[in-house]
């Protein structure tokens, strides 16, 4: 399985503990029999969404704005696993994820919109389907916030036109071992 | 109790004038003006670029009573630069301490039929709001954005009995800074045209703007995909 990981998570110092349950985290991937394709967002330049819409009707499927994007649409296509590993931000994605799955977004979706499971969505221009893990990182357990965030990764596995998804919420400073259980257990509900 | 005086608007959409956040939130504006209120608005995308920090964002949030959020939908949650945006707002908020109490509310538009498809989205704006300590005043989820990008959308808007209904009794909500109530909410997510009459717009759209460009046998194209 090809398994593509945007890691919207910044180097800021508040941060920094996630780089150990990263680091977990390609390594469970790779346990798993992935071939990890990992993009380190914050080191990449990646524009803010124009909203322009010529992706759809100017130079269908390719945006005008040459940047990291190209790369991380190119691994996408031949993925079979997206996993998006943020600091929960609000119940929802970091800015840096956000800007990446934006343009990801975009760019695989057709203008089109067809009837799914009772309410309207884009076709998607690659016709493969795709399994999706999103893994939150935060500072102490929440309800709410962690509800939030599946909602959010569920939502985003239907407008990806696949119900394979999982999503876990791992804390700061959370054992190795308690971290390797909930990866596994996501890398299992989506095999 | 002290009524709202500053109103600031946020704009999230990067189309600025041209986009349907900066539509509701201009036809909001005038109710407001009419009450005799002070309301501005900024354009989170001149505000903030790839580099960020921004000084007059702090400012005018800092000055305002209610803040308003006026954004797309972007894959079932705000885009990457309103998250920004407020990131950049809670962070302050968390090392300075606020000289007043503020409120927010929040208008976030799809291009889906469906209104209800905003619905994690308003749930990340409130919860921003609970973790900014900024009071929730509500959100509007609004559907059907795509009318309001293109071709007389000034005149499409005059027909929007309902959404404009509801805009003015969420001023006056606002003007006296209480929460929305849920009628204005029900009010502005019932479609405002038949979904198949929305359907076919959107269709015709594409198709004229696609011949535009000379692509209208291109819409599907894969540009990444692999061919061997």
């Amino acid at each position: 399985m090809n398994a593509l990981v945007l890691n919207g998570a910044s180097k800021g110092e508040r941060e920094w503990p996630l780089k150990s349950i990263y680091d977990v985290l390609i390594a469970e991937l790779m346990d798993f029999g992935c071939r990890v394709n990992q993009f380190i967002l914050q080191d990449m330049v990646i524009a803010y969404c124009a909203g322009c819409l010529g992706c759809w009707v100017k130079t269908p499927g390719s945006c005008k704005v040459k940047d990291g994007i190209d790369d991380i649409v190119s691994a996408a296509v031949q993925s079979d696993l997206l996993v998006f590993f943020t600091p929960v931000t609000f119940g929802g994605y970091s800015s840096l994820l956000k800007r990446a799955v934006d343009r990801l977004g975009i760019l695989f979706a057709e203008p089109q919109l067809i009837e799914m499971g009772g309410e309207f969505h884009h076709r998607l221009r690659y016709k493969k389907k795709y399994s999706i893990i999103g893994i939150g990182v935060a500072p102490q357990p929440d309800y709410e916030s962690e509800y939030i965030f599946k909602s959010l990764v569920g939502r985003n596995a239907v407008n990806l036109n696949n119900p394979n998804y999982a999503c876990g919420v791992v804390l700061y400073g959370q054992d190795e071992k308690a971290v390797k259980e909930i990866l596994r257990k996501l890398l299992k509900e989506v095999k | 109790m002290d009524l709202p005086k500053h109103i600031l608007f946020l704009i999230g959409s990067p189309r600025t004038i041209n986009s349907t956040s900066d539509m509701l939130a201009s036809y909001f504006m005038r109710q407001l003006y009419k009450k005799g209120l002070d309301a501005r608005k900024l354009y989170l995308s001149h505000l903030l670029n790839s580099n960020e920090s921004s000084p007059d964002l702090f400012l005018a949030v800092d000055e305002a009573d209610i803040v308003i959020f006026a954004c797309p939908l972007y894959l079932d949650s705000p885009s990457a630069l309103v998250t920004r945006a407020m990131e950049l707002i809670a962070k302050r908020r968390k090392s300075i301490k606020q000289a007043k109490k503020q409120k927010l509310f929040v208008i976030s538009c799809c291009g889906f039929p469906e209104a209800r498809q905003n619905s994690v989205a308003l749930a990340i704006y409130r919860r921003f709001a609970f973790e900014t300590d900024f009071e929730w005043l509500g959100g509007f989820e609004f559907g059907m954005g795509g009318f309001l990008e293109h071709e007389f959308r000034s005149f499409w808007f005059m027909t929007m009995r309902d959404v404009k209904t509801a805009i003015k009794l969420a001023a006056d909500a606002v003007s006296k800074g209480e929460p929305v109530s849920k009628e204005a909410g029900i009010l502005i997510s019932k479609p405002c045209l038949p979904v198949w009459l929305y359907l076919f717009m959107n269709k015709f759209w594409l198709k004229y703007e696609s011949r535009k460009s000379g692509v209208s046998d291109k819409l599907n194209s894969r540009p990444y995909q692999i061919r061997f």
